[in-house]
């Protein structure tokens, strides 16, 4: 009975986050505009879709954008939390608290003062994507240092001694011992980086070029809209990001069950 | 030769060089836009404006409004969640989990679109509840930001604790208020600091769900679209400023592992 | 500890695969935009000009109509199969032998367009409104058109050859600092604001009236324009309703100038006044929008709401479609007549006369008769085309409104001063049906009485443009005043109870101490 009751909890929460995918994409499939009577199958928002180049360049640009851009946040957060937790304490402090600042910070204040820094006082076009990139790496890589920290903490420093003992240089003994151990966090760093890049408006909304749009700025551009056709084929995006990302857990889910089972 | 050369501080100054170029540069020019005015003379006109102005006190409080209900209802709503999932002996608990985490890889302007369809055909007129929506919005948009450090930080929990307590004579009531709660604090103070800081400055899902009343992300944007940049910067800056205030009262009680490890 | 270090190797390869693929991805698309230009040159072996275009979101034709949608006049059918901009590529090749690169994006509203513009995006051609034309002129950012773009004798400057006398007349006679708005701009599209309404649930005399943005018989049913311009225009017809009503003002023989005067009042005293009565349009609103408000009219989530007469025309054609008659109306005391014109940035044409050409090319590319058409049809806008010696745009206005043989109740509509100049009248009359008058046709070239009571908006020196920024920003703010007794009450206890744990907490651990 008690379990019911949880379970109960824990369906309407869920139902509560994806009620409203779902129902987009079910109205998705068919002639309706708006939520309300179906007015019959059809799969013109796909074709839409796919057949819009405004909508492909802006979908692959933001895919490419949040993995570049992850990339080398990913790079940057991990090699300076491995500087940062071997520093000083001084040094430490000043690079945490530093770190810290895009965190805690509005996202349109960091891509404003970058867009402000970038381009206005140092005349970097925003055709060559650096102040974009340089936007985007900066709301990342804290996050990244923040998530690698407490794996290098929670490291067994002797292993790394020990592989000086035997004679690796510390450079080898870095890649071969340091950073296999902190891997997880490099890892979930590098994921949450993705995600905060996918999901970011504002950083984007000021620091991009005027032919180039993320998904955030094109869906709040087309929301502003009244070309329905455009509305429509968004909910066809949603529902094939949804998808996406049901596949993708679904392979990570098998392939851990898998390694599950030969590990026992 | 190598182990003069490389040290792992120096591993620490690219990402120095990286912080100071795109966090503290920017953080500069908005300090100097911040205590200038239009001809450039330092001026503190902007900081008395800020607490002199029924309007920027009438926004943080409007924004400390939704903050807050968005939190309370996220911590009611992912408490509950996360802790009958991180106590469970569910078979397919990291199947549900992954289904709290999923929302977060589908862009936000996307889901608060799906949102608004529905509450559009529940409603009927959205302009007639604009802080129900917007607290409704900000809780679908961050409610998963608040369910895994809570989840991370009780899954985490020593066993051996509970099982004492219990052998001590305590009820399961008392267990959880006087064992699993306070020790999940750090998990609640984590997930908060996700979710308070983006309800008070995420303007799209307020501009999305027809709230024309501004927060303080959407006060600080229209002062830089209205080429005030200097009350703009000294706006972003005093948030800046509460939001280390509220930081520093969390004092340092965060749970590092809830946040960063959180994804994977 | 293996098991460890194993899944950890195991970890980096995914690691390493996810960076891999990043990198081959976008290394893979710069090849081939690489290879896209390769393949350009080949071709030509010249090089190709690239221009920069910024416009209004939804103010040009994307091509991709269906087949229904062919505008089937005597003189030839007219469909948009291409976009505007593809089409401008070929024809800028095979008229001239140069291959264009059209690099086209849009904005919202003038404010947004210059912001754009202070924080860092460069443009060739842009077209403002005529306020914001003004102010980039007066900031000495434009490029004057060249003395070709002007010259009659080429068929290709459809521009000047087909520029209505009424709109070629404005843009010679308004002058900033003694220069014409000729010199730099070329007109594209006009109009005036007013009010769609809903005629069942709004009467013609309420949506006549700027007032209705407050009635709160409409609450939270109407929406108003997302600019500080269009809301501080409007707001100044509701506050001084009386005065611009009023016999003793219209009769007056300097009306218009005291009329621009009036609606272009930027005095502290009446700023503080437009800002208390939008704060109560806020109350009242449904939403402040810059394109959902047709959306909303047409879904009739909303019952009117103030629109660009091109937009207005949109809405209502869309709305015909599923047999939801709306009607547009302007109001008695005065209504914003707009001119968003096409204009080279200095920044992005200067000393770049290949560029210039292609700019105003371009300009005389959307000037063509049968594009103009395309575009009025897509978009809605009038544009300030009248055709000149192509008789094909004002067939297409009596394609669209004129009555058919077997309607009875027919009115005739006047349209000389737009398509002749003044004193031709009669020249240029549609037939209309009777309906027309109150809807699209009214919407698409209003009527002359509607003109008569139209203001430009000036551009506003810097402590006004700060004043009413300003201003703009209060009404949107939640004032502190307006916070109930009982959320103070909550706050305040919150507070306490607070501060109260707090306390606990310390002395507390004190105790253990």
């Amino acid at each position: 009975m008690k379990k019911t009751g949880k379970m109960i909890f824990i369906g309407l929460v869920l139902a509560f986050l994806y009620l409203p995918i779902l129902v987009l994409a079910v109205y998705s499939f068919t002639k309706s505009t708006n939520i309300g009577a179906i007015r019959g199958f059809s799969m013109h928002n796909y074709v839409t879709l796919f057949s819009t180049p405004e909508l492909v360049n802006m979908i692959t640009g933001t895919i490419a954008l949040a993995l570049g851009a992850s990339a080398l946040a990913t790079i940057l957060g991990t090699v300076g939390a491995i500087g940062s937790f071997y520093s000083k304490k001084r040094t430490a402090t000043m690079l945490n608290t530093l770190n810290q600042i895009p965190v805690v910070n509005a996202d349109v204040v960091t891509g404003f003062s970058i867009c402000i820094l970038l381009v206005v006082v140092l005349g970097i076009s925003k055709d060559t994507f650096i102040p974009l990139v340089a936007g985007h790496v900066t709301l990342c890589a804290p996050f990244v240092f923040l998530s690698v920290i407490p794996k290098l903490k929670q490291m067994d420093s002797s292993i790394y001694e020990a592989a000086l003992d035997l004679g690796a240089t510390p450079f080898t003994a870095l890649t071969r011992v340091v950073i296999p151990q902190i891997m997880p966090g490099i890892v979930s760093g590098f994921a949450l980086s993705v995600t905060l890049s996918l999901d970011d408006y504002f950083v984007a909304t000021y620091t991009k070029p005027a032919t180039f749009d993320t998904i955030s700025t094109y869906v709040v551009n087309a929301t502003k809209g009244a070309q329905t056709n455009i509305k429509t084929a968004l909910w066809a995006l949603s529902t094939v990001i949804f998808v996406c990302v049901v596949l993708l857990v679904l392979i990570m889910n098998i392939r851990s069950h898998r390694a599950e089972r030969r590990g026992s | 030769m190598h182990r003069r050369t490389f040290s792992r501080k120096t591993l620490g100054i690219p990402y120095a060089i990286f912080l100071l170029l795109f966090v503290a540069m920017p953080l500069l020019v908005l300090v100097y836009y911040a205590f200038t005015n239009g001809q450039g003379e330092f001026t503190v006109m902007n900081l008395v404006g800020f607490f002199t102005n029924p309007n920027t006190l009438g926004t943080l409080f409007y924004s400390f409004g939704v903050a807050i209900v968005t939190t309370v209802v996220c911590l009611l709503l992912a408490y509950p969640t996360a802790y009958i999932l991180a106590i469970s002996k569910w078979k397919s608990k990291t199947v549900i989990l992954l289904l709290f985490v999923m929302p977060m890889w589908i862009n936000f302007s996307l889901r608060i679109t799906a949102l608004k369809e529905i509450l559009t055909f529940i409603e009927g007129n959205l302009a007639y509840h604009p802080f129900l929506n917007t607290v409704i919005g900000m809780t679908y948009d961050f409610l998963p930001f608040m369910i895994l450090p809570i989840y991370t930080t009780i899954s985490r929990l020593d066993g051996s604790l509970l099982e004492a307590a219990r052998d001590l004579g305590a009820g399961e009531m008392q267990a959880f208020l006087r064992v699993t709660l306070p020790l999940s604090v750090p998990g609640i103070i984590s997930g908060v600091s996700m979710v308070f800081l983006p309800a008070m400055t995420n303007y799209v899902v307020l501009d999305m769900l027809y709230n024309s009343t501004y927060i303080m992300g959407s006060l600080i944007g229209s002062y830089f679209s209205a080429y005030n940049w200097h009350g703009g910067s000294m706006i972003a800056l005093v948030l800046l400023a509460i939001i280390c205030l509220f930081t520093l009262l969390g004092g340092g009680q965060e749970d590092e592992n809830a946040r960063g490890g959180s994804l994977l | 500890m293996m098991a460890g270090m194993k899944s950890g190797i195991k970890s980096s390869i995914i690691f390493g695969l996810i960076l891999s693929l990043g990198l081959t991805l976008s290394g893979g698309m710069q090849v081939k935009a690489a290879d896209d230009k390769k393949a350009d040159k080949k071709a030509t072996n010249e090089k190709t000009v690239t221009l920069r275009i910024s416009n209004w979101e939804e103010y040009l034709d994307e091509g991709d109509w269906d087949e229904e949608d062919t505008i089937d006049l005597e003189s030839g059918d007219i469909i948009g199969e291409n976009s505007m901009v593809e089409d401008f590529e070929d024809w800028y090749y095979e008229t001239y032998g140069i291959h264009v690169k059209v690099e086209y994006s849009t904005y919202g509203t003038n404010e947004d367009l210059y912001n754009m513009l202070t924080l860092g995006d460069t443009y060739d051609l842009i077209c403002p409104s005529e306020y914001m034309i003004m102010k980039l002129m007066k900031e000495g950012r434009l490029e004057p058109l060249s003395d070709h773009f002007f010259d009659t004798s080429d068929p290709e400057n459809y521009y000047i050859n087909g520029v209505s006398p009424y709109i070629k007349s404005v843009y010679d006679n308004s002058k900033v600092d003694g220069e014409s708005w000729s010199k730099y701009a070329a007109g594209y599209m006009w109009g005036l604001t007013g009010i769609v309404y809903n005629p069942e649930e709004v009467t013609r005399e309420e949506a006549s009236s700027w007032k209705i943005l407050d009635d709160p018989k409409y609450k939270s049913q109407i929406t108003i324009k997302d600019n500080v311009r269009d809301s501080y225009f409007a707001a100044l017809g509701a506050l001084k309703s009386d005065l611009l009503t009023s016999d003793a003002f219209k009769n007056d023989p300097n009306y218009h100038d005291n009329l621009e005067k009036e609606m272009n009042d930027a005095s502290p005293e009446t700023i503080a006044e437009v800002q208390e009565y939008l704060q109560d349009v806020k109350k009242n609103a449904f939403s402040f929008e810059s394109d959902s408000g047709k959306a909303d009219m047409i879904t009739g989530k909303v019952v009117a709401n103030l629109q660009w007469s091109g937009d207005g025309v949109y809405t209502l054609d869309q709305a015909d479609e599923d047999d939801f008659p709306l009607e547009f109306a302007v109001p008695e005391e005065a209504t914003n007549i707009y001119f968003d014109g096409w204009v080279m940035l200095k920044s992005g044409v200067h000393d770049d006369a290949a560029k210039q050409q292609a700019a105003e090319a371009f300009i005389n590319f959307t000037s063509r008769p049968d594009n103009v058409i395309r575009n009025m049809n897509y978009v809605g806008y009038t544009s300030v085309i009248a055709g000149g010696n192509d008789p094909r745009i004002f067939e297409y206005a009596d394609w669209c409104y004129g009555a058919e043989d077997d309607e009875t109740d027919v009115t005739p509509y006047d349209l000389s001063y737009f398509f002749s100049g003044e004193g031709t009248e009669g020249e240029y009359v549609i037939h209309a049906p009777t309906d027309q008058v109150d809807r699209q046709l009214f919407a698409q070239y209003p009527d002359q009485d509607a003109i008569s009571r139209s203001s430009i908006m000036l551009n506003f020196d810097d402590t006004q443009n700060q004043e009413i920024n300003q201003m703009w920003i209060s009404v949107r703010c939640y004032d502190v005043r307006d916070i109930p007794i009982l959320v103070w009450g909550l706050a305040g206890t919150g507070v306490l109870l607070l501060a109260g744990l707090m306390i606990r907490k310390k002395v507390r651990q004190r105790g253990n101490l």
